[in-house]
């Protein structure tokens, strides 16, 4: 990751990988993973990113049947769920943690929340996309970043001005 | 109204309700998500008109809607059709079998950041009144 946020530590890290392709490599690559939320879910990391993944997991358990809200919502995908995952796991550690929810159109959304009128959302896709909109006061900011691994530059400045208001 | 009258014009200040039956769309200091507010199956969303029901037949729609997704109900989003209008949607009467007083606010955008940043005004204006949660 090569962003800084002068609000957040840079220490960061993206998803934990093995060189091979094997299923042996895969396993360990998988075991590495888990390891790293298990690490980031402790205290010793604070409540941090770790607690939306835990969050994710209740997502995935409650929206995974259509009509999970009454209005015929879509149910959210484990392809969404996976993107969602990798964003999570690609934000810097001291990133101020999201709370998780989902949109009836199935998509898993973050949102970094101070006040009704000074708050930002992120919508994941299935497809990797993030569909972002930010209120800061009477500043609407609004758009759509790919996700590529890396959080997008724009998302790390509106969370860090939502947060530091 | 009944369902087979034709269904009067939604004035400005009308109350509309957006019911709840997830506790996700709640944050802590009791305000919603804009999630609530994102239209699905698009271009639709649904709402009912407070119109002429009492409390009563207002919590009891509500808990039609969670039945239908057996879900408990949490309460209600409460937000005024001129609230919703302000950001170029319209408030449509649309009723249905069971709910007279149902409604659809259309006129959305297609592209989805558009949607959230006028989901997210809407929910600064709304209201969100905890029901009572059925009884499982």
């Amino acid at each position: 990751m090569t962003h800084t946020l002068t609000a957040f530590s840079p220490l960061s890290y993206g998803s934990a990988t093995t060189g091979g392709s094997s299923g042996a490599a895969q396993y360990i690559g998988k075991q590495l993973r888990e390891g790293w939320r298990r690490l980031r879910a402790s205290n010793s990391l604070g409540a941090g990113i770790g607690a939306a993944v835990e969050e994710l997991h209740d997502v995935a358990e409650e929206c995974r049947s259509g009509n999970w809200d009454g209005y015929g919502a879509a149910p959210v995908s484990w392809g969404t769920l996976e993107q969602a995952s990798r964003f999570l796991d690609a934000f810097p550690l001291s990133t101020p943690a999201p709370s998780v929810g989902a949109e009836p159109d199935g998509h898993v959304t973050l949102e970094w929340y101070h006040s009704p009128r000074r708050t930002l959302s992120v919508s994941v896709s299935p497809e990797g996309e993030l569909h972002y909109a930010a209120l800061l006061g009477l500043r609407k900011v609004f758009g759509t970043e790919p996700f590529f691994g890396e959080v997008p530059q724009p998302i790390l400045d509106l969370i860090r001005r939502v947060v530091s208001a | 109204m009944t369902e087979h009258s034709e269904p009067d014009r939604v004035t400005d200040d009308e109350q509309l309700a957006r019911y709840i039956v997830t506790g996700r769309w709640i944050r802590s200091d009791q305000t919603i998500r804009p999630d609530a507010f994102i239209p699905h199956p698009y271009p639709d969303l649904s709402v009912t008109r407070h119109k002429s029901l009492s409390e009563q037949e207002l919590w009891r729609v509500g808990k039609g809607v969670a039945d239908a997704a057996a879900k408990a109900l949490h309460g209600r989003a409460d937000v005024r059709a001129s609230a919703v209008r302000r950001y170029t949607l319209e408030v449509e009467p649309d009723p249905v079998r069971g709910n007279p007083n149902h409604a659809s606010i259309v006129g959305w955008p297609v592209e989805k950041p558009a949607q959230k940043i006028i989901a997210q005004q809407i929910v600064a204006d709304c209201k969100f009144i905890r029901g009572l949660v059925p009884e499982a």
